[in-house]
């Protein structure tokens, strides 16, 4: 099984490096990337500082798994990742990378848009807002 | 003992993330029914997973002892 949760943010030189070692794969034609930033949204005067990750891995991983068959059947890939953070990741941090791979471009924006949906309908991950009075809120995703 | 689990919102409602409950041949809908009365959770939309796969509280299920049931809010990834 491929490991998609990662404790903390996901940094910009983790996302580099997976570019890096797709560069040997010379039938790949087109890459496409998501990268899902923290927001410092605003409510009632308190300011989203971070957010905290958890999740059902039990659940999530086998829902993963199912969600990476179905786009390679669904999609004609060369390879796919999902990383997820979990724990504490700062305002402005990624807590999501989509890396899709393939021979042509025409594949990769629709894999990468079913991939995310897919992702935040179906896997069992659960966001705490941390505001700056440290209080908490609980994400909702729209 | 079944094992019931608690997520997120729910988590924080019921002070723990886990326990363990000795009930045989319970019926699913009950079973949540006394927890929602026990730790004030009727207020939260949720889903129900036994054994690691959502199930409708409207279909019948008779918990069995090597059950997971776990109650999980919203889901917010990403």
């Amino acid at each position: 099984m491929k490991k998609v949760f990662i404790e903390g943010a996901i940094t910009p030189e983790f996302i580099a490096q997976s570019l890096a070692k797709h560069q040997t794969k010379h039938s790949i034609g087109a890459h496409n990337i998501f990268l899902g930033q923290v927001r410092a949204d605003e409510t009632e005067q308190q300011k989203v500082t971070a957010i905290e990750y958890t999740c059902y891995e039990e659940m999530a991983n086998p829902k993963l798994e199912a969600i990476r068959e179905e786009t390679f059947q669904e999609y004609n890939l060369t390879c796919m990742h999902i990383y997820h953070s979990l724990g504490r990741v700062k305002a402005g941090e990624i807590c999501l990378f989509v890396f899709v791979s393939a021979k042509r471009r025409k594949e990769v924006y629709a894999a990468t848009e079913y991939i995310v949906n897919r992702v935040k309908d179906e896997v069992p991950i659960f966001g705490k807002e941390i505001l700056d009075n440290e209080t908490h809120q609980w994400k909702v995703n729209h | 003992m079944a094992v019931i689990k608690y997520f997120g919102q729910i988590a924080e409602a019921t002070g723990c993330t886990e326990e363990k409950i000795s009930l045989v041949n319970s019926d699913l809908k009950e079973l949540i029914q006394t927890l929602n009365e026990q730790y004030g959770l009727e207020r939260f939309q949720k889903n129900i997973a036994v054994n690691q796969v959502i199930v409708k509280l409207e279909d019948a299920y008779s918990v069995q002892d090597t059950d997971e049931i776990v109650l999980l809010p919203p889901f917010s990834g990403g």
